[in-house]
């Protein structure tokens, strides 16, 4: 059964690959040197070398949390945490080669650990949340929020809590607004139905607008407290809160156009998730960023003229 | 009314699913198509929507061109947006007129629960409630019956 299962995934491997095509699977390869590079850099040395094991188990935890396929691996094998553990033992390699080379013994059983463990973490119940305390903030346009917060409310309010309680040091507030940058990105994967698109009776040009301009609203309302509390301490290093809050209000802009530009009615887009990837990675890999800028130009285009076959009736 | 001539619908492989179609549909009348499975009755559905690019033809309303602006399409399979509640859902429909309990007085839904926990005719009829909110001059409805028990099918 073990044997059958990874002979499928390696299947599902090719098909994705076949369906990204030639020119973003070598884009892929080449964003994949560029990650293998950096964790090389950032496991070199002493402060970044906690940061970079702790941003990568998170990406596994995230990964663990929201894996659609447990329960039916729960049912159909036997001992299958040990299939999971082979998995994120793959995707750790990077890791383990950087944490290698670069004899940091210590952190590299943390890491093994950590892999071996993770698969322990069972699903998070979702936490009934109050209506009228939160999600009735929210306009009911902006669905997208209502479920990502739904689904990741715990988190939300604890990163944000931790951000605004500790501003006095340097670095709570930035890596406040990261997580809960990331976490947002998450937010835009799946596509919504037909008829959820149709409902806002808009051209496809005002459609993309109203998205990106709910979407600065909301994600501004979360971050401008952080920052406002960072600049009380720091006024001198107002910049920095600002920054990041702008990096990712540009990425998440990416994001929604990527999602558009690729979207098909009640489908989790392949090459959206790709190359919302890529802006995630740009991040962390700065070089990245302009070519996710230049990206969501041309994004913006193409999901107008996605969305166009299915808003052309509207003005 | 909404006046078809010469219909023809095919898909890549060349497969003419509709072929010369003529067909007539009166105002304030419920019309039924019924044919085998693989017939074409979603294929003319989703044409006469505008999702489906017809090879030839004319569709027309009342003798004009239309928009999906006055059509209301309720699809065969019904997706919902993980997450989200039946009333979420339904607010996306701006009507003001629309009395969303008084409808669901028929339909006995658990508008503030989360749609995942709704089971499939419960998803058909927030689907069909969500048509009825749109209130436009023409419905189409793909199988409305499919899935839901005989009472509410009544």
């Amino acid at each position: 059964m073990i044997k059958a299962f990874f002979y499928i995934r390696m299947k599902q491997f090719i098909r994705t690959m076949k369906e990204l095509g030639i020119v973003r699977m070598l884009f892929l390869l080449i964003l994949f040197i560029f990650l293998v590079v950096a964790v090389f850099e950032y496991t070199s040395d002493s402060p970044h070398v906690y940061v970079t094991v702790l941003i990568y188990m998170a990406g596994i935890i995230t990964i663990q949390l929201n894996r659609k396929d447990l329960a039916f691996l729960e049912t159909r094998i036997h001992h299958y945490k040990r299939i999971l553990i082979v998995e994120y033992m793959v995707l750790a390699i990077p890791l383990i080669a950087g944490l290698l080379y670069n004899h940091y013994y210590g952190m590299l059983i943390l890491a093994l650990v950590s892999v071996v463990l993770i698969p322990n973490i069972g699903k998070v119940p979702r936490v009934g949340i109050p209506n009228k305390l939160f999600l009735q903030w929210i306009p009911d346009d902006c669905f997208e929020w209502k479920a990502g917060i739904r689904k990741a409310f715990v988190w939300i309010v604890l990163i944000w809590t931790i951000g605004v309680a500790t501003p006095f040091s340097l670095g709570t507030v930035p890596l406040a607004i990261v997580i809960l940058g990331i976490i947002i990105s998450g937010f835009y994967e799946y596509g919504e139905p037909l008829p959820m698109v149709l409902a806002f009776e808009k051209s496809n040009r005002r459609f993309l607008s109203h998205k990106i301009t709910m979407h600065i609203k909301l994600f501004s309302v979360l971050s401008v407290p952080l920052i406002c509390a960072f600049i009380a301490f720091h006024p001198d290093k107002w910049y920095i809160p600002v920054a990041a809050y702008l990096i990712f209000l540009s990425l998440h802009c990416y994001i929604i156009l990527t999602k558009y530009a690729f979207y098909e009615p009640n489908t989790k887009s392949r090459a959206s998730q790709t190359f919302g990837l890529i802006g995630i990675l740009g991040v962390f890999i700065f070089l990245l960023l302009p070519v996710v800028w230049i990206l969501a130009i041309y994004f913006y285009f193409k999901s107008k003229e996605n969305l166009n076959f299915y808003l052309n009736d509207y003005y | 009314m909404i006046t078809i001539k010469n219909l023809t619908v095919s898909y890549k492989s060349n497969k003419r699913v509709i072929d010369n179609l003529e067909l007539l549909l009166h105002e304030n009348h419920i019309h039924g198509i019924v044919g085998l499975n693989g017939a074409g009755k979603t294929t003319l559905l989703n044409t006469i929507y505008g999702l489906k690019k017809k090879d030839w033809g004319t569709i027309t309303w009342n003798g004009q061109k239309y928009s999906k602006q006055v059509i209301s399409f309720l699809p065969t399979e019904n997706y919902f947006y993980s997450g989200i509640t039946g009333r979420e859902y339904l607010n996306l429909f701006k009507n003001p007129f629309f009395r969303e309990d008084s409808w669901n007085d028929l339909f006995l839904l658990p508008l503030d629960k989360i749609i995942d926990e709704y089971s499939t005719g419960m998803k058909k009829k927030l689907a069909l409630i969500g048509v009825l909110k749109q209130d436009k001059p023409l419905m189409i409805l793909d199988e409305p019956f499919d899935r839901l028990d005989i009472e509410t099918g009544k």
